[in-house]
């Protein structure tokens, strides 16, 4: 679904990303940590055609995103961690608008709309317009939209960012069902806990390189002792 | 088509929507707003109706001529819209949000970019549209045209034109990306500062205004039509001149003439779209990565706290005063858009300066009184439109500017007063002395009445255009909007604006008579006269600048009060 071949990013010859190798496959939940300043941020700007590599190749579902953007972007549900939406749009026309970009039509972009409100529990408010939302509904309404095209490949950027308890717990749950459904999702995130609550697979980026890579249980084992906390471990491996 | 008819779609719904909340101050805002457009458009009709009268019935320039003064006033159009469209284009095209959002969605690069491209071409050039068919109806009322006129003149010569004047300003942008990327930014940007200066001088000394005036004195009324069959090709490159000159046949009744060059025109501008088009195709997914590359690098460069306005510098003033002052220094001087934006229009200035200031007016040759106060008033009224101009761009925007960080002034234990204050006087200084500046090297040829004269009204002129955009800024705030640019053309930047227009209109209205007796009196040299009616003048302009001026301040101060 995702691969990434000696991807490497320099600004001012200084590498962001370094030669990262990495591939996400269906039904995978990769949690994609690292500190501030690691390279996270620009490695998904890069898979999202936001940033220009400065070596190496990005395969979105089989696509080069170099070579074929927009059939590459087609397939990718891309959720960022400062939700994006038009304040004057309701959030129904928000959703209308965003599967038009994708090629769905009328009735099937109904459809579409209806699935994706109800997987996200947005049907009371999707007709008020987004620039009333709080930040949980406003993040609701842009994984929705991102999703409305049912794309094979999720990448996610902090979601959990200024959500509620309730918000919270809605999205954990449908980024854990797409996975099950087959869908590769890629996940940038901070917190230790909810990547180990919901990914199958974690890797942890420093300076520009892939440090770790490899499940939870894989994870455990490079602990020093029993009783170091994985937040201590991650603090230690990061350092 | 149907991707970019879904995006241009909800882009107008965007657009048409109100507010969801109708607040009786965004009710009454829009009122006046309103009345202020409307007096404006009046005014502007008024003008070129009276203009145009002066100079065919009172000073017999004849068709030709008046038609050559046209032209000038479109190439500065032209100008205008052309430098606006490549400051506003670099924003809109590589800053927003929207084009982030909408560049990681499998959208063609062409539709995107024709998109923001009208989005940007229509939210810049409003105002200037209101001013231009306001002084299209009056041209058509003065030579009893039809509606074929209108019909023609705004849809086939002005809109295509100003088209023209955008794409040409976007491929500019594009070509300044790419030499950015070779040559590195700085050294760009003053390569083509100095190269499209050079442009406009070659311009101005191939077809000098002086010269025309000076043929209008010289009653060349009687050019006969066929003159413009004769003019050099050169000249006949600009498409300004195709527009005068279609006026020039549409106002004696003969369309057919004019319609060579309405072909002309709407050749020229659907070449240029579909040739901006291709080379956006190509260039502007790549540009945005230039773009974003140099913003990265600048963004690790970091901050240098330690020079004499760093923050752990010395403290200037009081600590508040001290914070706010640096917090707007470097805020401006790290933000490249300010930065070029200012150099430009201090290149402009500069130029206008060499242009016009310390040399004797050329155009005073005519001894003609009411000609002379019509251009002295002219110029005087260009100098005020340039202050006017750059307190929009650099003043108006400033409480926008606090954007989101505004819950830290709000929350601080300052007095808001002191800050505003502050930022106030900082403001005027810098005002007033670039226009004092100006003022001096316009009148110094003059008496020394005359430029203590203007050097008053220029203060009075300064104080009041800094406060109206001082005080509108706050009363149009929107701490979302974060591009400078946007912001200075945005509805209520507009509105400052056509107040800003309409206080000059005032201020230029008492000084015509008592510059016109001081003309008059002058002959045949505006020199050593003593005017003793200035005192008028300067006493109403000053009392009305200094009201109007509280009633702006007080406006601003209060606007800030209210909750965000």
């Amino acid at each position: 679904m995702l691969e990434l071949k000696n991807l490497t990013k320099y600004f001012s010859g200084i590498p962001a990303v370094d030669k990262l190798n990495l591939t996400v496959s269906r039904g995978e939940f990769f949690g994609f940590l690292g500190p501030n300043g690691a390279g996270k941020t620009t490695t998904i700007k890069m898979i999202t055609g936001l940033v220009n590599p400065t070596e190496g190749a990005i395969f979105v579902n089989g696509y080069n995103l170099h070579s074929a953007p927009r059939k590459a972007k087609q397939t990718i549900g891309y959720i960022p961690d400062q939700p994006y939406l038009y304040d004057k749009l309701s959030g129904k026309e928000f959703l209308f608008f965003s599967g038009g970009l994708y090629g769905l039509r009328n009735p099937e972009l109904k459809k579409r709309v209806d699935e994706v409100t109800d997987l996200l529990k947005i049907g009371d408010w999707l007709s008020k317009r987004t620039e009333n939302y709080s930040q949980g509904m406003r993040q609701r309404i842009s994984i929705a939209s991102s999703l409305i095209h049912d794309p094979e490949f999720i990448i996610v950027d902090e979601p959990m960012v200024g959500l509620d308890p309730q918000s919270a717990k809605i999205v954990k749950e449908v980024f854990s069902e797409k996975a099950r459904q087959g869908k590769a999702i890629l996940m940038s995130t901070h917190s230790l806990h909810i990547a180990e609550e919901i990914c199958t697979r974690i890797g942890i980026i420093k300076e520009g390189k892939m440090i770790f890579d490899g499940t939870l249980t894989e994870l455990q084992n490079f602990k020093i002792s029993e009783s170091e906390n994985l937040e201590d471990f991650f603090l230690r491996l990061v350092e | 088509m149907s991707e970019f008819l879904h995006l241009l779609k909800y882009k107008a719904i965007a657009f048409v929507k109100p507010d969801a909340e109708i607040k009786p101050s965004t009710v009454v805002k829009g009122f006046f707003g309103g009345i202020i457009y409307i007096l404006f458009a009046y005014g502007i009709y008024k003008v070129t109706y009276a203009v145009t009268d002066q100079m065919l019935n009172t000073f017999h320039i004849g068709l030709y001529l008046y038609h050559k003064f046209i032209a000038v006033i479109l190439l500065i159009f032209f100008i205008t819209v052309n430098i606006g469209n490549i400051l506003v284009s670099f924003t809109t095209l590589y800053k927003s949000q929207d084009v982030l959002h909408l560049l990681t969605k499998p959208v063609s690069v062409k539709n995107l970019f024709i998109v923001k491209f009208l989005d940007n071409f229509f939210y810049s050039s409003t105002t200037l549209f209101l001013l231009i068919l306001s002084a299209l109806l009056a041209y058509g009322q003065f030579f009893r045209l039809g509606f074929e006129f209108y019909f023609i003149s705004v849809l086939l010569l002005i809109l295509p034109y100003l088209f023209i004047a955008g794409l040409s300003g976007v491929l500019a942008l594009f070509l300044i990306i790419k030499f950015a990327q070779k040559i590195g930014i700085r050294t760009t940007i003053a390569v083509i500062l100095i190269t499209y200066i050079t442009g406009v001088l070659i311009f101005f000394a191939l077809n000098d205004p002086g010269v025309a005036v000076q043929q209008a004195i010289n009653n060349l009324q009687s050019v006969e039509p066929g003159y413009l069959f004769r003019e050099s090709r050169l000249f006949l490159l600009f498409p300004n001149n195709w527009i005068a000159n279609a006026f020039f046949w549409m106002a004696r009744g003969e369309y057919l003439y004019a319609l060579t060059y309405i072909i002309f025109l709407l050749s020229m501008g659907g070449a240029l779209f579909y040739i901006t088009v291709e080379v956006a195709g190509r260039f502007y997914y790549r540009s945005f990565f230039i773009i974003s590359d140099f913003d990265t690098l600048r963004r690790e460069k970091g901050g240098s706290n330690y020079t004499i306005l760093g923050f752990e510098g010395k403290t200037f003033g009081s600590p508040a005063f001290n914070s706010e002052f640096k917090r707007e220094f470097w805020m401006f001087f790290r933000d490249p858009v300010q930065v070029i934006h200012a150099s430009l229009l201090g290149f402009l200035i500069l130029m206008f300066l060499l242009n016009i200031g310390g040399k004797p007016f050329r155009f005073f040759l005519s001894y003609h009184p009411d000609l002379q106060t019509i251009i002295y008033l002219t110029i005087f009224l260009f100098t005020s439109f340039l202050v006017a101009s750059l307190s929009l761009r650099f003043i108006f925007p400033y409480f926008n500017l606090w954007g989101q960080a505004f819950w830290r002034i709000k929350s601080s234990p300052v007095d808001l007063r002191k800050v505003l204050a502050a930022r106030f006087v900082i403001y005027l200084v810098i005002m007033t002395i670039i226009a004092e500046f100006i003022n001096y090297f316009i009148n110094k040829n003059f008496s020394s009445s005359i430029l203590m004269m203007s050097s008053i009204v220029t203060f009075f002129s300064a104080l009041t255009m800094v406060s109206i955009n001082y005080g509108m800024g706050a009363v149009f705030i929107n701490l979302k909007e974060k591009n400078p640019i946007r912001i200075s053309s945005s509805q209520g930047a507009s509105i400052s604006f056509l107040i800003n227009m309409i206080y000059l209109v005032f201020v230029i209205t008492f000084m015509f008579s008592p510059l016109r007796d001081y003309f008059l009196r002058a002959r045949p040299f505006a020199i050593n006269t003593t005017p003793e009616n200035f005192s008028f003048t300067i006493g109403t302009v000053a009392i009305a600048s200094v009201l109007l001026s509280v009633f702006s301040l007080s406006f601003a101060y209060r606007s800030l009060k209210r909750d965000y």
